[in-house]
Formats: C-alpha cells, structure tokens, sequence
C-alpha cells in the first residue's frame, strides 16, 4: 500500500518551513542589524530646536603672551579670544565661543562655550564653511549664574552656526554685535 | 515527515518541479548570503561610518565623534594598504607610532568664562568633576594632562561620556604646562602649537579616555 499525503498537508508543511526561514531572518538579519544601530545611536549628540540661533563670537585658544605659566586648579585660565577666523583655520574639535539667541524673548542673548563640528561628523571640509554647513556643540555657558534652567537645556545639544563670511573670513554678523551691545552682554 | 519529503521528491520529478528548483535556489541563496556576509559585522561596520574601528578607537561614540573616529581609522586603513610590506621590526616601530593615547589625566573643568578685553578672556578653573556632572554638563570644556614622549603636555579638551558611558576627551587646544607638574614641558606655547606631535595628536579627533575623576 501506498502512504500519501494530501496536498493540504504539503501546503501546511510548507507554510510552518516559511514561517521558520522568516523568523531566521529576523534573528539573523533584523535584530543584529537594529542592535548595531541602536548601541551606536544611544548617546549620539542630540540636537538643538531649529529656531535656536547659535552665532559665531571667536576661536578661542591658549594665551601666547601668558608663556609657560598655566594657573594651577581653583584660579584662573588665560586664553585668547580671535573675533576674526580664516576658514582655513575652522577645524573640527576646536573651541568657540558662541551666542544663543533666546527664542522665546526679543533681545536676550546666553553665551556658551561650544565645540567645532560638521554636521554630520566631527571633521569639517573646507567646503563646509563656504557652504554654511559647520555645526557646533554646546558646552556649559560662559555665566551659569546668568543662564535661565530653560537655556542650561541647551549643554550638550548640537546646532547650526551662523557667521558672516567675507573674504573667507569668519565673523559675528553686524547685526548680532550690535544686538549684543544693546543687550549689555559685554561680548 | 517522511511522507512529506517522499511527495517533494516524487513532485519534483514532476510538472511541479519548476516550483521546487526554484524553491531549492531561493534557499542556497539564503544561505549563501549568511555565509558570505555576516550582517552583524557588516551593521557593526556601517555603524562605525563604513569602515572597522581601529584598536583603541571606540567607534560607537556619540554621532560626531563617531565619524571622526571612523574617519581617522579609514585613512588608517587607507594608509596601511598603499604601504609595501616592511620587515617585522620596522612594522613594530611604525605601530608604536600612530598608536592612540592611552589616557589623559583630568586636571580642572572650566566653568565661568568672561572676556576681560577684545581679544582675551579668562576661565574659573575648578580641579574636581564627578560622572555625574560629566552626564550633566556633556561636552563642557576640561583641561588635562598626556604623557607626549617622555614630557608632560597640557592640552584644552571637550569631556563627554561614551556609548559605554565611560569619560573621554576630545583634544581642542594646546595649552602650556604649569611649572609644578612632574616632567612639565618648559616650552613656551608658541613653541608648543609649532610642535608637530603635539598637531597630530589634536588633528587625529581620537577619543582618549579621561582618568582622575572621581
């Protein structure tokens, strides 16, 4: 006697090997997939609100006039401060110091330190300053007794800097400095 | 079960066999995927901007440092391949290198910062920080201490805590070394930010893992 099996059971049978083949994709594509770019995005910089204006002020680096003396902890840093920068000379990683409109007021102003980066990754191509594409991280502000809880909000997030280019020279746009003096900033 | 396979085999013998080949090919292909490429390694690498993370590099950092990080090891990478092959022992020296920082050693965070002229500012400087404040106030500038060929060397660096959160800095700024510190390079800074070693090690954007907090 011949044992057969109807084609009702062939289809069953076929149907449970395509489940089984779809949750081995899963486990071998999806999840490693999701698990990769999860763990890598788990503290990726977050971004700053796009109605948040963050304004280009200077580089800041070491004190050449100061020499060799460095203040030891608890006293006082000298750095300068160049209003004026070659794009040549943006690199990725260096530190400005940068204004951050207050969106919510007119005229209020919180300078912070902040980080050079690409939009994108830490690294800027020559390209990115003509084409208005360097972003910066903000660190704490220059003032933290001055900075309202809502603006702390704003350590650690990245932005859009906004500059004037002439030249290929990097600067505070005019109507910036002159909204800084008017808000008695003292920057 | 047996019956099921006995039919799959007497199907394709038959018309159906079309279906079956097909099926047959659907599944080497399947495998044949797995085989060749592991998605996992291939995720882990997409993830670290499309190239591996050389040793010491932490590649799944936060997003920008992330794609400095695999930049850094692409030209790495790049650099590697257009060498000739070169005996052991010069192989070893050019190793010890490019080798990445082991640590930097946290010295002060910079707090309050107010422009005393034009052209000149000054920091409070504060000598202790927490993992607390660094998940707090990420990316806040932080002054530290590397060992740069024998010589102690003072550099401005961002702090901030990595997808493992452990504490990194980011070198920014060449800075002089206080007279006190053991084994101080007595260079004036201008004579410092001259100093190609010290160039690489800011232009590199590797992550160096910060020590000395508490």
């Amino acid at each position: 006697m011949r044992n057969s099996v109807s084609l009702h059971k062939i289809g069953i049978a076929k149907f449970t090997g395509l489940l089984v083949l779809a949750a081995l994709a899963v486990a071998f594509f999806v999840a490693p997939i999701a698990m990769a770019t999860g763990g890598s995005n788990k503290n990726a910089v977050a971004l700053l609100n796009s109605n948040v204006n963050i304004f280009f002020l200077g580089k800041v680096a070491g004190n050449r006039t100061v020499g060799t003396t460095l203040s030891v902890a608890n006293t006082k840093l000298p750095l300068s401060l160049t209003p004026t920068l070659p794009a040549n000379q943006v690199l990725g990683g260096s530190w400005f110091m940068c204004a951050v409109k207050d969106p919510a007021t007119v005229n209020t102003f919180y300078i912070f330190t902040c980080t050079v980066s690409g939009v994108n990754g830490i690294t800027i191509a020559p390209s990115d300053v003509t084409n208005n594409r360097v972003a910066v991280i903000l660190g704490l502000p220059a003032n933290t007794a001055a900075t309202t809880p809502a603006a702390m909000k704003y350590v650690g997030k990245k932005g859009t800097l906004r500059y004037t280019l002439t030249r290929n020279v990097l600067s505070t746009p005019v109507a910036i400095k002159q909204a800084l003096n008017a808000a008695g900033t003292g920057w | 079960m047996n019956t099921v396979f006995r039919n799959w085999c007497r199907a394709l013998m038959n018309k159906r066999r079309v279906l079956v080949v097909a099926e047959m090919l659907c599944l080497i292909a399947v495998a044949s995927v797995f085989l060749i490429a592991s998605p996992l390694a291939l995720a882990k690498k997409n993830a670290a901007g499309g190239c591996d993370c050389p040793p010491g590099c932490a590649c799944a950092q936060a997003a920008c440092a992330q794609a400095a990080c695999a930049q850094a090891a692409c030209a790495q990478v790049a650099a590697q391949k257009k060498k000739a092959p070169v005996p052991v022992q010069a192989a070893a020296a050019q190793k010890k290198k490019v080798a990445p920082a082991k640590a930097a050693t946290f010295v002060s965070i910079l707090t309050n910062v107010s422009k005393t002229s034009p052209t000149t500012l000054t920091a409070q400087l504060f000598n202790h920080i927490t993992l607390a404040t660094l998940k707090k106030d990420s990316w806040a500038w932080v002054t530290v201490t590397l060992n740069v060929k024998g010589k102690t060397e003072t550099f401005g660096a961002e702090a901030f805590l990595n997808s493992r959160n452990r504490p990194v800095v980011l070198l920014a700024e060449i800075l002089p070394t206080s007279s006190s510190v053991a084994n101080a390079d007595p260079r004036p800074l201008a004579e410092l930010l001259k100093d190609p070693n010290l160039l690489a090690l800011i232009k590199s954007g590797n992550q160096i893992p910060l020590i000395g907090i508490n």
